[in-house]
């Protein structure tokens, strides 16, 4: 697997994060995600990053490991600054080389999407980093259910979800034992034409899906064997509980918001 | 070609929480034309060594000389076309690697991709597909709607077919019937002789190591705790206990047999055969006094 990619990895601990209920931290992180987008000056976006960076503290990650770990991101946050820093013309002109121009209105928006984005990664990796995809899973479950008086198929979308993030690592260990078979047989994919880096992928891709194939075969004859028949009346091993420390956080989690309403203008 | 390892240590996923050590400063030279063989539990860093001898990683400290080659963490952007057609590796259950429409094609695809002319493609996918005991009416067929134990045959054939000077081979007879086993087994032995090849073969299982190998080495935790020839190893058996790896049935019969009788059969590597041969004059010089 790709070491320094932390999208997607779970990281176990015991840090105040690690133990909260994972149906408090997903409904935090999902109104944080939203509130991301109601900041409008200096005051309101610190506020958040200083939130951001103190749950990272909390986490007991160090915040280089998770600001390395989402390098791919990193580019499209260099990428969106850069759109908004040439592409907007509000404001006055603050530097200027022949035909570019640059206006002081395309540095605040860029400054702020890209600003955004990190939050937001941030945010959300720090929930997956701390939390089993079996807890997101069951919390989604859990917190979805009031939706199965309409027929909306909770646990069956709950159980995929769950599926789909246990198997994301498995592939990519799959991918890197292929990448690395195929390498030995010759297969370059860091040289070459376009068009012939493309063709090396087929090599790649052919045996990832049939090994996927072959484990969604065998995963679903073991559930079938051991009298899996879906959602009703499947009792849980382990009973999700909020404690006095989901308590805790969401008062905190409550104030912080109405300071953040405060700030705003 | 000769191989060494100087101080070779590898670390997975360094400088995050995951960061796993593999390899603890292994030593090894292998000269060309050895039959080495790497056992040790399972863990033991077996296969992370193996993926150095291609440059699929690269050691954390140390380097891997390989024989122009030389492999450590400051050349890591090398050319190594050169070098992976010359060193063969076989991985773990290679028949997950094949992708190809065909087994012929499958079969020509490390070849083609290291620049060997189509005709003499051909030709040797006649010649391999036979030395690893299939026929040729299988190169038309899919390799999927194959076996298990020929579709790792048409993999090892894949790897053959590019003629490499070193084959490396980790756990090949994993998951196949003992018959397959041995036969297999006897496939490479034939091919480390006639091909002059040098062989590393990476294995749980004793009795292989102790027939085949000139040398073994003994891995644990990443460390290399033992090596030498089988006699050595022999010799050393109490270190093999200390890891709980077993001595082959035969030795752990020489053992009791020389605990029991009052004379001792020296273990010089012999064959089955040859101790049945000497137990049985032994007796009869017994029987004669
Ligand atoms: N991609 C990886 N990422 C992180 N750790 C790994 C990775 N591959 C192997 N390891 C770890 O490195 C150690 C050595 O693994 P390796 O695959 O070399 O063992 P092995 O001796 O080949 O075992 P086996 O006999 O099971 O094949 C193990 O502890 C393993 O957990
Ligand atoms: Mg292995």
């Amino acid at each position: 697997m790709k070491s320094w990619l932390v999208i997607g990895q779970y990281v176990p601990g015991h840090s105040v994060l690690h133990r909260l209920d994972p149906r408090t931290k997903l409904l935090m992180i999902f109104t944080y995600v939203i509130i991301v987008f109601f900041a409008n000056n200096t005051l309101s976006y610190g506020l958040l990053a200083i939130f951001a960076i103190w749950t990272i503290f909390l986490s007991k990650l160090s915040l280089t490991y998770i600001l390395k770990g989402i390098t791919p991101i990193w580019f499209f946050i260099i990428f969106s600054f850069l759109i908004h820093l040439f592409f907007t013309n509000d404001g006055d002109i603050i530097w200027q080389l022949s035909g570019l121009k640059i206006y002081s209105g395309g540095l605040v928006k860029g400054l702020t999407i890209s600003l955004r984005f990190l939050l937001l990664i941030m945010v959300t990796s720090l929930l997956t980093l701390t939390t089993s995809p079996m807890e997101i899973t069951d919390a989604l479950e859990n917190l979805l259910s009031p939706l199965q008086k309409w027929k909306f198929p909770v646990h069956e979308l709950a159980l995929m979800l769950s599926i789909s993030l246990r198997f994301i690592p498995t592939l990519m260990d799959e991918l890197d034992k292929i990448s690395k078979a195929q390498a030995s047989r010759g297969v370059d994919l860091r040289t070459g034409s376009l068009k012939s880096r493309m063709y090396a992928v087929i090599p790649l891709l052919v045996p990832l899906f049939i090994s996927a194939f072959r484990r969604a075969e065998d995963l679903a004859m073991a559930m079938e064997a051991r009298g899996y028949r879906g959602g009703e009346g499947r009792t849980k091993l382990r009973q999700l509980s909020y404690s006095w420390l989901d308590f805790q956080a969401v008062v905190i989690y409550i104030f912080i918001m109405i300071i953040f309403f405060m700030l705003r203008n | 070609m000769d191989i060494q390892f100087k101080k070779v240590s590898y670390i997975y996923q360094p400088n995050t929480p995951f960061s796993h050590q593999a390899l603890h400063e292994i030593d090894l030279t292998i000269k060309s034309g050895e039959f080495i063989a790497i056992v040790g539990h399972t863990g033991s860093g077996k296969s992370t060594l193996l993926q150095h001898l291609n440059g699929l990683i690269y050691p954390a400290t140390g380097e891997v000389r390989i024989g122009e080659y030389v492999l450590n963490d400051e050349n890591r952007k090398q050319d190594l076309k050169e070098l992976r057609q010359k060193v063969g590796l076989v991985f773990q259950y290679p028949e997950h690697q094949l992708f190809e429409e065909t087994v012929e094609k499958d079969i020509a695809f490390g070849p083609r991709n290291f620049g060997v002319p189509d005709k003499l493609i051909d030709q040797r996918i006649k010649q391999v597909i036979e030395e690893v005991g299939l026929n040729e009416e299988i190169l038309s067929k899919s390799p999927f709607e194959l076996s298990g134990g020929q579709m790792r045959r048409v993999a090892i054939a894949g790897i053959l077919a590019a003629m490499p000077e070193v084959l490396v081979l980790d756990e090949p007879t994993a998951g196949l019937d003992p018959y397959g086993q041995q036969q297999m087994m006897a496939l490479f032995y034939r091919l480390h002789k006639e091909r002059k090849l040098t062989t590393i073969l990476v294995t749980h299982k004793m009795e292989d190591a102790f027939t085949y190998a000139d040398r073994i080495v003994v891995l644990e935790k990443g460390n290399k705790i033992l090596e030498g020839t089988p006699v050595d190893i022999f010799r050393d058996r109490r270190f093999l206990h200390n890891v709980r790896l077993e001595l082959p049935e035969i030795l752990l019969f020489l053992e009791k047999f020389n605990d029991t009788f009052p004379f001792t059969i020296e273990y010089k590597g012999q064959t089955v055969e040859e101790i049945a041969v000497e137990i049985d004059q032994k007796l009869k010089e017994i029987k004669g006094q």
